[in-house]
């Protein structure tokens, strides 16, 4: 199973189940670090119509990996088996360049200023097993190993809802 | 070294969704969905599980208290000493004041109800009231009131399904799925709720109504439906008590006034009302929380649930259909079928449960001779309706009977799980609890009821204990994932083996949790055994798939036989209790008081990582919304002046309570929303605890008057 995962933003509910399978697949003690997985929002007015966007964001285990290629101190490495983007952050410096490459806000830094993200669950991924964050979706909203145009549209509309996100935060 | 994956599941609510739990020398590691129930998912809480167990306030061993009520001053002692203590107790009381002197309550969970609800009988008190005095019962009133059962929507064959207050991907993901495939088969939804939850992308077409004025806007459709033509005539004659006085009652509410009620644009009704219009088929899920959590809200269910009964769409494939049948080969093999009644003793004043007609078909065997006579449980006085309809006391009456003593003294209060925030005006609970001779509290984690205790027992979660779960005709034992933590036991143990110190007459009841499950077992046909060999659920044997009609045919367990459009059951209490027999729709809030408190206040709609107040002190739950924070409308915020996680206030007539603002456009305007969790912002305690349905008992937590400021700062 490949850990190419994308994201569809007008099926997610908002219901944070695979943010907090993240947490418990993983172990994430909250007080020191963010899960891999985040969950944001966007309302759209419009008159009477309201559309609320909801939508989770983390590695994407992208082919080009731009963190990968930002980093001076080749913390990153790359399974072959699963396509997964390992992130060993033991020489990591706290440059936060891998950061600013990131096209999905998946790059955090932990309270020793390290950088850390999420592993694709690369431990289930080996047996054939899926992700906790694409099993916990009860909508598909997640998924892994899809054709290219799907993969693609649905990391648009991700980045779309991202930018949006911080554009709205900045204005206030 | 390695780790093993044992079956479990979660108890949080109660779907018991299946879980694979990873467990390394006794500790849990992580977990993972199970398809054994509940299709494989698990939600948001449940992911969140091992962190509740886990709850640093977790209550280690029995304790004693040994300072002052409240004090926090305990000493640890054993089971023995625990149970002895508190069988001479209760059975002192019993023989001082009578059995009814001692009111056992429940909350959280449900799965040995039964087995409680019985230790109760076999005292010899009706007195059992649950957290169900504010949740779901209500809602089964409405339902049996008018049709003699519960009722669940047959949304894959309709035409039309309506969701009012539904929303199911903050509860019960399993069911998400249906919804979408009921679209892509042509299917219309219709969702009915002030609040845009994710439900309302997958709506044809939203309605927004203020708080509690759902019964208003269903008689607007009734009525609509009327002057159309689009009731089902033949069916009515057939089958309907009450239409004509119904129909003469519905005919006020106009498009314009029920516009004005609920505050909705006409233009909005209309095309709701069109869609059901043109609907033959239509089925309706009402919330068993949001729609009966008003003073008006058991009526307000009848007045949607009535929609089904003008236009032939209760027990008819593809509108809504009964859950209890009118015949036993429909019914799953009920384990706990008289299970109850076996030890129940009677009302003396001859009313209450066991004279309702539900529940003469439910036990036609029912042995009169030689029971106990006991007094009529607590709040019959006050609800009557309830007390006929729900085998519960109403617990929202305990407080007032606690402390004015009537028409009988409350000495000792033995609870499981009695948690404050249920209930409105709270801090009156406190000082009436405080008030007891006795007050024993079993519980998973030191709450402010366990505070206040004299004796504290600790109970374990669904992973550290057995239980037999029943799922539509399957039947499953699920053994303990990991030993029961610090000296905690299950529920049922510590009933069981408290029967057994107070040596109470009903040796099943002693005989321990596998003793009681092999008795519930011995009608059905698989044995303890046989489940626990088997690694899956097993087929319960002998049950018939239920065909759509058979309950009309052969009668409903209503007084007239029929659906009581006009219920003969309220009209009993019409004269007594100014109680209406038609689903008579009343505003739902107070009338005084709008211009000091402009705001509406809705208590309790769910929010993902929460429920009841049980994740409380888990701060992974914590992370997805890490504060108390009301949800209000950004139109309503700039007004006052209110930014994003500003501090604000709540105040009602009763108090006020501190929070952060949530900005967000969820929240109707005019409409504040806070969840009811929170230790030190608990928005019940600031509810009026006159402030109930007069037909349920159940508090009016979704339509409070208050208003809102900005706090400032020091």
């Amino acid at each position: 199973m490949k850990a190419q995962f994308t994201f569809h933003p007008e099926r997610c509910v908002g219901c944070g189940a695979c943010v907090m399978a993240c947490v418990d697949q993983n172990q994430i003690d909250v007080d020191e670090r963010k899960p891999y997985r985040l969950l944001k929002k966007n309302e759209y007015v419009e008159g009477e119509q309201i559309d609320i966007v909801y939508f989770t964001h983390g590695c994407m285990h992208c082919k080009d990996h731009p963190c990968a290629n930002a980093c001076r101190k080749g913390c990153f490495s790359f399974d072959r088996s699963t396509g997964t983007v390992i992130l060993d952050s033991e020489n990591c410096v706290g440059c936060h360049a891998c950061e600013r490459a990131c096209p999905f806000d998946a790059i955090q830094f932990t309270r020793d200023r390290k950088a850390a993200k999420c592993n694709g669950c690369i431990q289930n991924l080996k047996r054939d097993r899926l992700p906790l964050c694409v099993m916990a979706c009860p909508m598909q909203a997640i998924t892994i190993d899809e054709k290219n145009d799907v993969l693609e549209a649905g990391r648009k509309s991700l980045q779309k809802e991202l930018s949006e996100y911080h554009r709205r935060k900045g204005e206030a | 070294m390695a780790f093993e994956i044992r079956k479990s599941f979660c108890s949080i609510c109660s779907r018991g969704c299946g879980m694979d739990v990873w467990v390394k020398d006794d500790q849990v590691i992580k977990i993972e969905p199970s398809n054994f129930q509940n299709g494989g998912q698990i939600c948001v809480k449940g992911y969140a599980y091992k962190d509740y167990i886990f709850r640093e306030d977790r209550i280690k061993t029995p304790v004693r208290r040994v300072g002052e009520r409240g004090s926090g001053q305990w000493e640890p002692i054993s089971w023995e000493e625990a149970y002895e203590e508190i069988a001479g107790k209760l059975l002192g009381l019993r023989e001082q004041y009578g059995a009814d002197s001692v009111m056992f309550y429940t909350g959280y969970s449900k799965w040995y109800r039964p087995v409680y609800h019985r230790f109760i009988h076999s005292f010899g008190t009706l007195n059992y009231g649950t957290e169900s005095s504010t949740c779901h019962q209500s809602y089964r009133m409405g339902s049996e009131l008018l049709f003699g059962t519960l009722t669940r929507p047959d949304m894959a064959n309709s035409d039309l399904f309506i969701g009012w207050a539904y929303n199911p991907f903050y509860n019960g993901n399993y069911q998400n799925l249906s919804l979408e495939d009921f679209r892509e088969k042509g299917g219309k939804v219709l969702v009915i709720d002030p609040r845009v939850t994710p439900a309302a992308k997958f709506a044809d077409i939203v309605l927004r109504p203020d708080s509690g004025t759902d019964g208003a806007l269903a008689n607007f459709f009734g009525n609509y439906l009327i002057q159309q033509g689009k009731t089902d005539s033949e069916y009515i004659t057939a089958y309907v008590h009450g239409f004509s006085e119904y129909k003469k009652y519905v005919k006020k509410f106009t498009l314009e006034k029920t516009a004005q009620i609920t505050n909705i644009p006409e233009k909005q009704l209309l095309e709701a009302a069109e869609l059901i219009a043109a609907s033959p088929r239509f089925s309706v899920q009402v919330s068993g929380a949001a729609i009966p959590h008003h003073t008006n809200g058991m009526q307000n269910v009848r007045a949607i649930l009535a929609l089904t009964a003008i236009t032939g769409n209760f027990d008819r494939e593809g509108g809504i259909l009964p859950v209890e049948y009118s015949r036993e080969a429909f019914n799953t093999k009920v384990l706990w079928d008289q299970f109850v009644d076996e030890t129940r003793p009677l009302s003396e004043d001859g009313g209450g449960y066991q004279n309702s007609s539900a529940w003469h078909h439910q036990n036609p065997d029912f042995n009169w001779e030689g029971r106990k006579l006991c007094r009529p449980k607590i709040g019959s006085s006050r609800f009557p309706v309830w007390s006929e309809i729900v085998d519960e006391c109403q617990s929202m009456d305990l407080t007032r009977q606690i402390l004015e003593e009537t028409p009988y003294p409350i000495k000792a209060v033995f609870a499981l799980g009695m948690n404050r925030r249920m209930f409105i005006d709270n801090e009156k609970l406190m000082g009436a609890l405080k008030k007891l001779d006795f007050f024993v509290d079993v519980d998973l984690f030191w709450t402010d009821a366990a505070k206040v205790a004299d004796i504290v027992l600790p109970a374990c979660s669904s992973f550290e204990r057995s239980e037999l779960i029943t799922a539509g005709s399957f039947i499953r034992y699920v053994e303990p994932a990991i030993k029961p933590l610090y000296q905690s036991k299950s529920d049922v143990d510590i009933i069981s083996e408290l029967a057994e110190q107070m040596k109470l007459d009903d040796k099943i009841l002693r005989s321990g949790y596998e003793g009681i499950v092999k008795y519930a077992l011995r009608r059905v046909g698989v044995t303890l055994d046989s489940l626990k060999a088997s690694p899956g659920p097993i087929r319960i044997p002998g049950k018939m798939p239920y065909f759509p009609g058979r309950n009309l045919a052969d009668g409903l367990r209503t007084p007239t036989g029929k659906i009581e459009l006009y219920s003969e059951t309220i009209a009993k209490f019409k004269e007594s209790h100014g109680l209406e027999p038609l689903p008579v729709y009343d505003p739902p809030l107070k009338r005084a008081g709008k211009k000091k408190y402009p705001f509406i206040l809705t208590a309790g709609g769910r929010i993902p990582t929460e429920f009841h107040s049980r994740y409380q002190n888990v701060k992974s739950a914590k992370f997805l919304r890490p504060y108390p924070a009301a949800d209000l409308n950004p139109e309503d915020a700039e007004v006052l002046g209110i930014r994003q996680d500003d501090p604000i206030v709540i105040t009602t007539d009763t108090g006020s309570i501190h929070v952060r603002a949530n900005l967000t456009h969820m929240a109707k305007k005019g409409i504040v929303f806070m969840y009811q969790s929170y230790e030190n912002a608990d928005v019940n305690r600031i509810i009026d605890w006159d402030h109930l349905d007069p037909y349920s008992g159940f508090p009016g937590y979704r339509t409070v008057r208050c208003s809102i400021r900005k706090e400032e700062q020091p």
